[in-house]
């Protein structure tokens, strides 16, 4: 499904963000993705969406090449990839519903199919009764539930979660992690980036370890050993 | 396609009214940058009727002693015509002299009278020479001053219409200078003004430009708001020049027409005659200025 071949990246010419990495991630996985601050997480993820070019190697997402996109294609594979990230980046003046149904609008979506769809992800992420809430009437893991909500309206084969619960609390944070298995368990290859071990330690799933921007370890049903 | 515009012009208007003092002054400073272009025009267009309208009148007359026979004054008459510089030659008897005097004084009785009371027909007879161009009055008169003819003329009339259009066309072209001065300067004012506006807009929806960069918006639908809010803006001040051009030729209409009395000249006549060319060039050269100015400030600062 996700392949990484020999990936480095440069930042200039001396700072290496990652090195050499070589990943394979299976369709309908749960991969948690760990690491120190400046490990190189944020940019393994960024590589993935685009964000940024790979220095060398390769990556491939259901056989596709992402290493060197047009511009053009980019947008075509952010709709294959549902990203959620800890600054939840909803727009205060638009409400939960408004707050979805723009991932759909800017990509062309009619009015019909918008419809049909934001109620749908709406009570896969537990807020059908929210609907016409703004942002600020919503707790941080509601606010979260809206971005995974948002992320989901393309229907995407990946989804990507980069420090999701950074700002949540306990209690809160093990509701997401839950929604993210739930998410998974329908086919949504999950991965999950993070550097709160509680999570990971109870996921009991695949837990890929970087570090100065290498893989140090990959372990099929780990915990977090830094 | 149909939805995407729809979705982008209703961005765009979202942009407009959020942001509605900037995008208000932005397209008031260009309805000001299109008027003074459209003034620069109209002024060129009346200066050219004007100066047109003087030289139609400009000719010279060579009066003959009522010695010269009328064999002897066309003879003359073809040397006249044989200059290159001459356009026409009229020949005026004494006789068409005296009747058009007359014509010319059919109100004014003490004329006619004092006229009446002469045994002899007193007007000469003259030949009227316009010249190709009003430069070369001088050459024909110079042409025939040399000839033998000079000699059967009693007077030579030349009114120097040339100097009087010189003060025109002078006059005229340092308006032009200043009008074309005031609005290149508006010009640039409107292109900063806009570009700033464009610019402010994409900063104030930097959340929104990101947000649609993750979910997968193509470049051109991201970029798409703001393009439509220099079009509007161009849109906006080129129909308000359009209305005032119109309301304020309608008022001064009768005005300019008496000005030009006798040459059926009227600016409301030529502007609605060619109302289509006048419509699309005060919104092309609007789109285009606000265009140009807004396209370099998304390029700047839109990282799609």
């Amino acid at each position: 499904m996700i392949t990484f071949e020999n990936v480095t990246k440069l930042y200039g010419s001396e700072t290496v963000a990652l090195s050499e990495i070589n990943l394979n991630i299976d369709a309908g996985e749960f991969v948690s993705i760990v690491g120190q601050s400046g490990s190189g997480k944020t940019t393994l993820i960024r590589l993935m969406i685009a964000q940024e070019e790979v220095s060398e190697g390769r990556i491939e997402i259901g056989g596709w090449d992402i290493s060197h996109l047009q511009r053009g294609d980019i947008p075509v594979l952010r709709r294959q990839i549902g990203v959620v990230f800890q600054d939840f980046k909803l727009l205060p003046k638009k409400t939960v519903f408004e707050n979805v149904a723009f991932a759909l609008e800017v990509c062309g979506a009619t009015g019909k199919r918008i419809k049909k769809i934001v109620p749908q992800v709406l009570k896969i992420v537990g807020l059908e009764g929210k609907a016409d809430r703004f942002p600020h009437q919503l707790s941080g893991g509601e606010q979260q539930r809206v971005v995974i909500a948002r992320s989901l309206v393309h229907r995407p084969k990946v989804l990507v979660a980069d420090e999701p619960t950074g700002n949540l609390d306990t209690i809160t944070t093990h509701e997401i992690i839950d929604l993210l298995l739930k998410i998974n368990s329908f086919g949504t290859t999950l991965i999950l980036v993070t550097h709160d071990p509680s999570v990971v330690n109870r996921l009991r799933k695949r837990v890929i370890t970087l570090d100065h921007g290498a893989v140090v370890s990959d372990q099929k049903s780990g915990k977090y050993t830094l | 396609m149909f939805v995407g515009f729809f979705r982008a012009l209703r961005f765009s208007l979202q942009n407009i009214i959020r942001n509605v003092w900037l995008s208000v002054i932005t397209m008031f400073l260009l309805f000001l940058t299109m008027l003074s272009i459209t003034l620069v025009v109209s002024l060129n267009i009346v200066g050219g009727k004007v100066i047109g309208a003087v030289e139609q009148n400009v000719s010279v007359s060579f009066y003959f002693y009522d010695s010269a026979s009328e064999s002897q004054i066309l003879e003359a008459q073809s040397y006249l015509e044989e200059i290159d510089a001459t356009e026409s030659v009229v020949y005026v008897s004494k006789d068409q002299a005296l009747q058009e005097f007359t014509e010319t004084h059919a109100e004014d009785p003490e004329v006619l009278a004092a006229i009446a009371e002469l045994t002899d027909n007193v007007l000469p007879a003259s030949l009227l020479v316009r010249a190709k161009n009003i430069n070369e009055y001088q050459t024909i008169i110079s042409r025939f001053e040399e000839s033998e003819y000079i000699l059967l003329v009693e007077s030579t009339d030349f009114t120097d219409s040339k100097q009087v259009i010189d003060t025109i066309t002078h006059t005229i072209n340092r308006i032009y200078d200043v009008g074309i001065a005031v609005s290149i300067i508006f010009i640039l004012i409107s292109v900063v003004v806009i570009f700033n506006a464009i610019r402010m807009t994409i900063y104030s929806h930097k959340e929104e430009v990101g947000i649609m960069q993750l979910v997968g918006a193509t470049n051109g639908f991201i970029r798409a708001p703001f393009i439509l809010d220099s079009i509007i803006f161009g849109c906006v001040a080129a129909l308000a020049v359009i209305a005032l051009l119109y309301a304020g030729l309608y008022l001064t209409d009768s005005t300019v027409s008496q000005f030009f009395a006798g040459y059926n000249f009227s600016l409301l006549q030529l502007y609605a005659q060619h109302w289509v060319v006048v419509c699309v060039s005060e919104i092309v050269v609007a789109i285009l200025i606000s265009g140009v100015s807004s396209t370099i400030a998304i390029s700047r600062y839109l990282k799609v």
